[in-house]
């Protein structure tokens, strides 16, 4: 019997521990937590030193996941010590070496954009993390993953900061695009004290329904985006000054002042690109948010300037002749904005096959509206100071007989531009003309006419597209 | 184990050495002639020692003699081949052989020791075990000291071959029963429960809308009206097609004295709630959960903006997600279960009665559930002439269960529920500020139920009554001739209801809605009239042979009928009866049940000298269940009636005369062969029949399925062998059983040509085989006059073989498990996935370059952290073809060891059970370590893997499991063994000195106090289902779990 006690007292020691076999931790890592792992490694206690002093240690010992990417002693002795006595720069800097989640070194060709704590991103590919290497890859924790790095990583200033604060960056451009702070209308703190009666619309309390934003970040790239990648290019102040004058012609105003402000807006909108290029990625020539090729000589790179979310190139010049800045402007006819009398029964949009192109297209055609000089309207906008060739392609292939019809510059029937012969069955752009606009038009309408009858097929209207192409000679 | 089954051997071996030391006196034979021959002979006290006066000494008609004060009698014997009877108060009685001597010493035991002679109640009489012919064991229930248990619960490890296993912690949810192993696939593997000569049916019919619950009949019995248990092992076949599994005896207690009598009991009892299983706390859950999400595709800003990964306490939903709830403590509780019980006995020589009334109120160690019964029993014995006797057993019993959803319901059963609901919620609204509201919670936001809400909002009640009647007569036509008959009723009806609130709880999905709150209720009926009439002939010629000849009819009419309705979306939780359900989302079913059953038998049992024995029975069955065309048994008007015929014999070796110098008291050889049916085929299986169907608002009736008028009830064929052997003046006793088993006609679905439109169709096609031992060893191993010492040991084994099914094999799936039956191998074998470990590295997982084929035909390969699976058939891939048998849910051995120790006024019994061998999947834990969703998981899934080069035995966390590293595999297979403290019980008799007061005795019992397994499981035993294939698995039933009784018994 004592042999049997015995044996159920065993097997009662066994039979406890049955949970703690199977429960128990299998790797040494797992059982301490970030923090507590960087604490106990000699070779990283100045960055544990760091996490204390930031504030960070108590968030990497919690129960999230984290990614630590943390530099090496030899690699924080060079830490100014300006950084570790400001406590708000020290927590941006610290954070820059943090990232929510574990992220795991992969094979290389896969990058990883990682969010740090301070909100800048950082890429990792295979054993780098920016320019630094990563030394001693995946330590994993309970909470997560360190990443021993033989560099600090910097908190660099973003690419708007930069552009602010960086003394080397020149006067001229960077005074301008800090002069495009406005007040933009913007929903998003406004608040609603009405509705209009007529419209239906709400209306707001004046002075919350706006907010003060660059339109340089909202018309071409929000600089401060630390998501995304961007490269900006500043030009010389010499450099700048002739680029703007160059580009004075075409926008005939009032005053010099305002001239000069949409020529340097038109020479600027075109230097950022979303896109980070290293000297070595640089390409020759940039596409730019509005459709303008720029031209980079990298023998005119002055100076570089790295930020969190790209990169800034200072340079000495930059070329754009005009017939690069100044697009043509294009119209899809069925795209109207107005009727000059209601004949939507009699208007028929079109999908139709263009031999010429090989291209479908969609186009527009009015018949038998029975109304003479019957038009359709439509809007351009910035319209340059300078010399226009007008084309279209009207596609008569609903009659044999030719009609005519014209483009009324300002008004339906102003007579810059002459009534022309519609011939069945031309696919080709055919030119409509040539007309001046001496001063710069924020606002141009202009019209699509009928011929001066009421008779269906001499009266018809039919367009694919106007395009209006600027011609300097 | 093994060394306590050494230990007793090694015992037995030394009596049995010790034993044959003592050498024989007087080996002389000699035969009586005439009037007979003289015998002499003293009895004593085994205990004592002293002389045992005033016993009584016979033949059974023929001669007595009483003890004188030195014990010693003389007796006159028919012959010196006679057995005599030793029967004294207080002493076990004894039959001996004489075998040629004329002088006795024989010593005995007191009443309570095991022993051959006591009477085992059979299907047709009750005879001393000693003249035995079939394989039958008995328990005498001693109910006084085990209140809470149903009778089903409490003969496991008490009968050597009965394997019962409780169904789950559920109060009052009994057990399975398996008497050697398995006899069907589909049909019923329960023994043939039969109560004062009535069959008791033990079914629950029809589905309960409670998930997983099982109504259990045997729950109305009180053990406390139990007078003992004989379970039928072989030549069952007097129960004609319902013998197949044996069958149990239960004999509710009689009126043994006229005086009156009245016992009272009260009882109070605390039950222990499981020890948790660990589960992640709320840091470690968090920390999984992020890298679970990051899995699924959330961006790290994304997984940082969620709430509970805010660590701001400023910021709004800070509170509400930052607790670290133990929600098992939420769900199960210690309880309390407390029931009295009073019992009246009495009468006169005309009749005798007995009248008990029992309360009983257990709850379950899930928050809010109980049972309580309200239990009545009158059993009555009328002499009404010399030759003309009745008797009256009456029950009433009525239960309430107040229970909950468990098992398989994710969204409702609070156990499952408190495991995977992730820790820092709170099962409370709590507001920013950190304040706690009263009111419950809401689904999380990971779209887990709030098991608070089940425990106190959802609402899951039964309702059940049965009323058990028979009354009977019998009229002695003379001495050896007499008729008897017995009538019974039973009604029984069982009423559901439940509600699942909406709010707290994650919605189920209709086809046409989504159900924002579940109503349902239903009523199972049934109905039962039986008849058992016989008529019997006994006759003993010559002190030699001994007849007896039986034969009767029994009929049984059942009437089964359920009805049940759905609801859903009531306009408020408030509302929770099911007429306010939505009316165009209820559902109404049901089903009804008529079968019939009449069974001819016939019984003749010869007797030689008191030395051999042969027992032959038979039955011939009808059954509205068999098919008109059924291949075997006789046809009689267009019926088919199976036969059913079976013979035992037994020769009594230590009657012989060659014996006499043994110290063997007892040596017994059995023998029996029998055929015998199991009927459990469905009652219309073997009919055509129609299906109500809708198709696009039209209503019709579609065919079922192919009928099959030759199904025809299952054939056992059983062989079984035995020996019986006493030593030391029966102190020792020993009994062994081999068998054989073979069910023929076992049905099977066969699989159908598709042009059928059926896939499968009921068939009489498999065979199936067990093969077996058992052994009951009971010893009195300390009996002093002060201190006495039973140790009970008993223990069987079954070894399952298919024999033949169509196709040679097939799979059946449960609870996510697949279990194979194949030709020449066990029924039910968990078929599965072989792993070794986890990739450490995506080049280690390269090199080895597995892939498995995704649903959409493309092909994964494995990587780093993932299950290395084994491609055993070095495919390059994982797929179905590289199962193979990765467990086997049957046992080596079960069985039990009891101990009964009296010291003065003390008596402490103790049952240890143990089952050794079999092998049981944990379906539970493949839930918790599957680590493919947001459901919190074990504490082991802190050791997933997360890096390249990181050995560990625990796969990643990955959404979805997209490369099935949960599979059914070997991960789920446990050692199922265990050794369990069943049962202990003290009491203690107090001295009454007073003339008011009986007796007195005071008790405590404690159960599954201590269990001894490696199963990881909440407790090794369970068994979700009666059938064979759901053994083994673990479906996360509510676990059972320990508790103390305290009570009083007072006689008057």
């Amino acid at each position: 019997m004592t042999r049997i006690f015995l044996i159920i007292a065993l097997a009662m020691v066994c039979g406890c521990k049955k949970w703690d076999d199977h429960n128990a931790i299998t790797s040494e890592g797992l059982k301490q937590d970030l923090y507590e792992q960087i604490s106990q490694d000699p070779s990283l206690s100045s960055f544990a030193e760091l996490l204390e002093k930031s504030g960070y240690a108590e968030v990497i010992a919690s129960s999230k996941t984290f990614t630590v990417f943390a530099p090496g002693n030899e690699a924080l002795a060079t830490l100014d010590p300006a950084i570790v006595n400001d406590p708000a720069r020290l927590k941006r800097f610290v954070g820059n070496h943090i990232a929510n989640q574990s992220w795991f070194t992969a094979p290389a060709g896969k990058t990883f954009n990682i969010e740090m704590l301070n909100g800048k991103y950082l890429r990792m590919q295979a054993k780098t993390v920016e320019d630094a290497t990563i030394t001693t890859a995946d330590r994993y924790a309970k909470n997560g993953v360190i990443q021993v790095v033989d560099r600090m990583l910097p908190a660099l200033d973003n690419t708007w900061e930069a552009l602010e604060n960086n003394t080397s960056i020149p006067a001229k451009q960077k005074a301008y695009m800090l002069s495009l702070f406005r007040n933009v209308f913007d929903v998003t703190n406004a608040e609603q004290i009405g509705v209009n009666p007529v419209t239906g619309e709400p209306i707001y309390r004046p002075g919350t329904d706006s907010i003060r934003t660059n339109i340089f970040w909202r018309n071409v790239h929000d600089l401060r985006d630390e998501s995304r990648r961007f490269t900006l290019f500043v030009l010389e102040d010499a450099a700048w000054d002739t680029e703007v004058t160059k580009l004075n012609p075409f926008f005939v105003t009032g005053t010099a002042d305002s001239t000069r402000d949409l020529s340097a807006w038109e020479v600027v909108k075109d230097f950022a690109v979303d896109s980070a290029y290293t000297l070595q990625t640089l390409p020759d020539t940039l596409t730019s948010v509005s459709g303008v090729r720029v031209p980079i000589e990298k023998a005119q790179i002055k100076q570089t300037i790295l930020t969190s979310n790209g990169v800034i190139y200072v340079m000495g010049k930059i070329e754009v002749a005009p017939e690069r800045k100044l697009l043509s402007f294009r119209i899809d006819a069925e795209f109207y904005r107005a009727q000059s009398v209601d004949k939507r029964g009699n208007t028929f949009f079109r999908d139709r096959f263009n031999p010429v192109t090989q291209l479908a297209f969609k186009d527009v055609l009015v018949f038998n509206h029975g109304t003479s000089r019957f038009n359709l309207s439509y809007r351009l906008q910035n319209m340059y100071s300078v010399k226009y060739k007008v084309y279209w392609v009207a596609v008569n292939d609903f009659q044999s007989n030719n009609f005519s019809q014209k483009l009324g510059i300002g008004t339906p029937d102003a007579t810059l531009l002459d009534y022309v012969t519609v011939t069945p069955d031309n696919y080709e752009e055919v030119l409509v003309g040539e007309f001046t606009l001496d001063a710069f038009h924020p606002l141009l309408d202009i019209y699509l006419t009928a011929a001066n009858t009421t008779n269906a097929a001499n009266s018809a209207l039919v367009c694919d597209y106007i395009r209006l192409e600027p011609s300097f000679n | 184990m093994k060394i306590i089954l050494v230990s007793v051997f090694v015992l037995t071996a030394g009596m049995v050495a010790a034993q044959t030391t003592t050498g024989s006196e007087d080996t002389t034979l000699r035969r009586a002639t005439g009037k007979g021959v003289t015998v002499s002979g003293k009895v004593t006290d085994a205990a004592t020692r002293k002389a045992a006066v005033n016993v009584r000494v016979g033949v059974e008609n023929f001669s007595a003699a009483i003890t004188d004060a030195d014990g010693r009698f003389v007796l006159n014997v028919p012959s010196l081949q006679s057995t005599i009877f030793v029967s004294g108060e207080g002493y076990d009685t004894r039959l001996v052989s004489l075998r040629g001597r004329n002088n006795l010493e024989v010593s005995l035991l007191d009443a309570s020791a095991e022993s051959f002679s006591a009477p085992v109640n059979l299907p047709l009489d009750t005879r001393s075990k000693r003249n035995v012919t079939a394989s039958a064991g008995q328990y005498n229930v001693n109910g006084w000291q085990q209140t809470a248990e149903m009778p089903d619960a409490l003969l496991q490890g008490r009968i050597a071959g009965l394997n019962a296993i409780r169904r789950s912690g559920v109060q009052g949810a009994g057990a399975n029963l398996f008497l050697r192993g398995y006899n069907s696939l589909y049909g019923t593997n329960r023994p043939l429960i039969v109560v004062d000569n009535m069959i008791f049916d033990a079914n629950d019919y029809g589905q309960s809308i409670i998930a997983n619950n099982y109504t259990n009949p045997l729950s109305l019995i009180d053990p406390r009206d139990i007078d003992n248990i004989t379970v039928l092992r072989d030549a069952a076949s007097i129960y004609g097609a319902k013998g197949a599994n044996g069958a149990i005896i239960i004999t509710t207690s009689r009126t043994r004295e006229q005086a009156t009598k009245i016992d009272f009991g009260a009882y109070a009892g605390f039950n222990i709630a499981p020890k948790r299983l660990p589960v992640m706390n709320a840091a470690d859950y968090r920390t999984y959960l992020s890298e679970m999400l990051g899995s699924k595709g959330l961006s790290s800003a994304e997984i940082a903006a969620l709430p509970y990964m805010n660590d701001d306490p400023a910021s709004p939903f800070y509170h509400s997600y930052h607790y670290n709830t133990d929600w098992q403590s939420r769900v199960m509780d210690n309880s309390m279960s407390n029931n009295y019980y009073l019992k009246v006995t009495g009468g006169d020589n005309i009749a005798t009665y007995g009248l008990s009334m029992g309360y009983m109120k257990n709850e379950g160690i899930m928050r809010g559930t109980d049972l309580s019964r309200y239990s009545t029993r009158f059993n009555a014995v009328f002499n009404f002439t010399r030759k003309f006797t009745g008797f009256a057993n009456l029950s009433f019993t009525y239960n309430e269960q107040n229970l909950k959803d468990q098992g398989i319901a994710d969204n409702t059963a609070p156990l499952f529920l408190s495991l995977v609901k992730s820790p820092f919620m709170h099962d409370r609204e709590v507001n920013n500020e950190g304040v706690e509201s009263p009111n419950l919670s809401d689904r999380d936001s990971l779209g887990i139920s709030n098991p608070t809400a089940v425990i106190d909002e959802m609402q899951a009640y039964n309702k059940y009554y049965r009323f058990y009647g028979t009354f009977g007569f019998k009229y002695d036509f003379s001495d050896h001739w007499n008729a008897s008959t017995t009538i019974g009723i039973v009604y029984d009806k069982v009423r559901e209801n439940i509600f699942v609130p909406g709010s707290g709880l994650a919605k189920d999905t209709l086809p046409q809605a989504i159900a924002e709150n579940r109503l349902g209720s239903q009523v199972k009926r049934l109905y039962s009239i039986y008849n058992d009439t016989r008529l019997e002939f006994t006759k003993r010629y010559n002190n030699r042979h001994s007849v007896a000849v039986r034969v009767g009819f029994r009929y049984q009419k059942n009437d089964a009928e359920q009805d049940y309705a759905l609801g859903y979306n009531s306009p408020t939780d408030e509302l929770v009866s099911v007429q306010n359900g939505l009316a165009a989302l209820r559902q109404v079913g049901g089903g009804i049940g008529k079968w019939n059953w009449l069974n001819t038998y016939l019984n003749a049992d010869y007797g030689l000298m008191d030395k051999y024995f042969l027992s032959f029975n038979m039955a011939v069955d009808g059954s509205s269940r068999f098919g008109k065309q059924a291949k075997d048994g006789i046809a009689i008007n267009g019926s088919k009636f199976p036969v059913m015929p079976s013979l035992a014999a037994a020769w009594l070796i230590s009657g012989e005369d060659f014996m006499s110098g043994s110290g063997i008291n007892l040596l017994k050889l059995r023998a029996s062969y029998s055929i015998t049916a199991n009927d459990d085929i469905g009652n219309y299986t073997s009919r055509q029949t129609y299906g109500s169907q809708n198709l696009l608002g039209m209503q019709g009736l579609v065919r079922n399925g192919i009928a099959n008028p030759a199904l025809q009830w299952e054939t056992g064929k059983k062989l079984n062998g035995g020996l019986d052997i006493a030593f030391l003046q029966e102190r020792l006793n020993i009994g062994l059983d081999v068998y054989s088993n073979k069910t023929e006609n076992m049905l099977v679905y066969e699989e159908l040509p598709s042009a059928t439109g059926f896939k499968t169709m009921l068939t009489n096609a498999g065979s199936m085989q067990n093969t077996g031992w058992e052994a009951t060893v009971n010893a009195r191993i300390v009996n002093a006059p002060k201190v006495k010492w039973d140790l009970g040991f008993n223990v069987s084994s079954y070894k399952n073989r298919i024999i033949s099914v169509p196709g040679g094999q097939f799979t059946t799936e449960y609870a996510g498990a697949t279990i194979l039956t194949a030709n020449d191998q066990p029924a039910n074998q968990f078929y599965g996935y072989t792993t070794n470990g986890v990739y450490a590295s995506d080049a280690e997982a390269a090199a080895e370059g597995l892939r498995k084929m995704n649903n959409d035909g493309t092909f994964s390969t494995f990587s780093g952290g993932d299950v290395r699976f084994i491609d055993i058939n070095k495919d390059g891939e994982i797929n179905a073809d590289d199962r193979r048998v990765i467990g086997d849910p049957n046992p080596d051995w079960t069985g039990g060891i009891t101990n009964r120790i009296l010291w003065n006024r003390f008596e402490l019994n103790a049952l240890i059970t143990f089952s050794q061998g079999n092998e049981v999947y944990n379906y539970l834990r493949y839930r918790l370590e599957s680590a493919s969703g947001v459901e919190n998981q074990l504490e082991s899934m802190n050791n997933r893997w997360r890096a390249d080069g990181q050995v560990t035995n625990t796969p990643k966390a990955a959404w979805g499991d997209p490369m099935g590293n949960a599979r059914f595999s070997d991960r789920w297979i446990e050692d199922g063994s265990y050794l369990r403290l069943r049962t202990v019980s003290l009491q203690y008799y107090i001295p009454i000195k007073n003339g008011i007061l009986k007796n007195a005795t005071v008790y405590a019992t404690g159960n599954n106090l201590i269990t001894l397994t490696k199963y990881k499981g909440y407790d090794p035993e369970f068994s979700a289902a009666g059938s064979v294939f759901a053994q083994g698995i673990d479906a996360g039933l509510d676990p059972l779990f320990k508790s103390v009784t305290l009570g009083v018994r007072i006689g008057l």
